[in-house]
């Protein structure tokens, strides 16, 4: 008797289960040629999301300002002057880079102790010694920064374990937030196996919880055209000594798996959060609300873009929190 | 009963393993499996020295343009950048301290590595 109860819950858990997965495969597969996007350390939560329809999003966390010792949360102290290579120059448009679209728009974020810089997170890499400018992240959540994911796999060398600093709200020589390393670098099969520049987003869960001090992010999903949302990217471009840097646009293209914009961004901007600022008590997300990673400048259609944020890709990210 | 439950359960893996973008970390180590080109070289001042921490940006010349990843390459200590791009043509610019290089082409081919030096004026 037992037994036969027992072997019906299984089979009723996983008649659900399979219901769901379709149920899945017929809402995350719409306008998604490469396939269904599935979690698999967040099953529930995805089943949760392809019950809602339109907009579903978190919103983000100021955090508590400067910390008195960064040591709390596990960061490295990291003192004022230390040396990350790189150089600066006084406008993006001097030397001709394709993704300054019209003139150099920028504008630098400084001091970086408020909300969202202190969240905002300059990536470093270091080969044979010498630390050197990569990208940029966001966080998203206590431990865990989003980027895009070339900046934590590289299709011909593997992952950059062991490589990557995060340095929340650096700002020049001064790293009011310490920094942190990666306990794990995650991204997606399809950017990993494929190599699609539409899932090109990933992250890293960090040896630390600065993120309770730097606070984080939101982020939402919606299948509406996001055409015409304010855009602001804020990060670190290569042609700024470690500065932060920041310039707002709107969405030039909605496309189902990667937004456009016109948003002024030069190589190491790369990761850093497309968001926009949405009013207090919106729907899903309010306050700063991540729409997609930046990660590729201008292409065919004359606008740099970044991976959107879709209901699977949120489901997801949310996964490794 | 178990032939039904064997049927759910094939089914459920079969959908969960039919691509797209499940996650991976570095806990997974796959090997690097597209084939991309590679494109590396050493920026050199106008006496001929190597020029470290020189941000080197390719620009794509295929119509339509491949997007270029928005990474911070920089030069090292001898000069040596490597870019690692979707095949095409592209075009390499050299910037430090607001000088430009003169851009310099690359056919870059999937599997291939090309040697390719640029100057700083």
């Amino acid at each position: 008797m037992n037994i036969q109860r027992s072997s019906r819950r299984v089979g009723l858990a996983l008649a659900s289960a399979l219901l769901a997965t379709i149920g899945l495969v017929s809402t995350a597969s719409a306008g998604t040629p490469k396939g269904v996007e599935l979690g698999s350390s967040d099953t529930e939560s995805v089943v949760t999301a392809a019950r809602t329809s339109g907009l579903r999003g978190v919103s983000g966390y100021e955090g508590t300002g400067v910390p008195t010792d960064v040591t709390a949360y596990g960061a490295q102290r990291v003192p004022a002057g230390h040396k990350i290579q790189g150089y600066s120059s006084p406008t993006g448009d001097d030397f001709g880079v394709q993704s300054i679209i019209g003139a150099d728009n920028r504008v630098r974020v400084n001091p970086t102790t408020s909300f969202p810089a202190r969240a905002t997170v300059l990536i470093t890499r270091t080969v044979s010694g010498v630390e050197r400018l990569h990208c940029t992240g966001w966080m998203f959540g206590a431990s865990l920064v989003l980027t895009a994911g070339h900046c934590v796999y590289n299709q011909s060398t593997g992952w950059y374990t062991g490589q990557l600093k995060f340095y929340p709200g650096a700002n020049g020589t001064s790293y009011p937030y310490g920094s942190c390393t990666a306990a794990t670098l995650r991204s997606n099969t399809g950017w990993t196996t494929d190599g699609n520049p539409d899932a090109d987003y990933g992250g890293a869960s960090l040896n630390c919880s600065i993120g309770n001090t730097t606070g984080w992010y939101g982020a939402y999903w919606t299948t509406a055209s996001l055409n015409g949302t304010s855009t602001t990217i804020q990060g670190y471009p290569g042609d700024k000594a470690q500065q932060q840097w920041t310039h707002t646009d709107q969405v030039r293209v909605s496309g189902s798996l990667r937004l456009y914009y016109a948003n002024d961004t030069v190589g190491g901007n790369s990761g850093s959060s497309v968001h926009t600022v949405r009013a207090t008590g919106s729907s899903g997300c309010s306050g700063r609300c991540s729409l997609a990673f930046h990660a590729y400048g201008v292409g065919s259609n004359g606008y740099n873009s970044g991976p959107r944020i879709t209901e699977s890709r949120f489901n997801l990210v949310v996964g490794w929190r | 009963m178990r032939r039904a439950h064997l049927a759910l359960l094939i089914g459920v893996l079969a959908l969960a393993a039919c691509g797209g973008e499940t996650p991976s970390s570095d806990a997974d180590t796959p090997p690097p499996t597209t084939a991309q080109a590679t494109v590396t070289g050493v920026v050199t001042d106008s006496a001929g020295l190597p020029v470290s921490d020189a941000l080197v940006q390719p620009r794509s010349l295929d119509t339509p343009p491949h997007p270029v990843p928005e990474l911070a390459v920089l030069s090292d200590q001898q000069g040596r950048y490597t870019w690692h791009l979707t095949p095409g043509r592209y075009e390499f610019t050299a910037t430090k301290d607001n000088r430009t290089g003169p851009p310099v082409e690359a056919a870059a081919e999937a599997g291939r590595t090309d040697e390719l030096d640029l100057r700083l004026p």
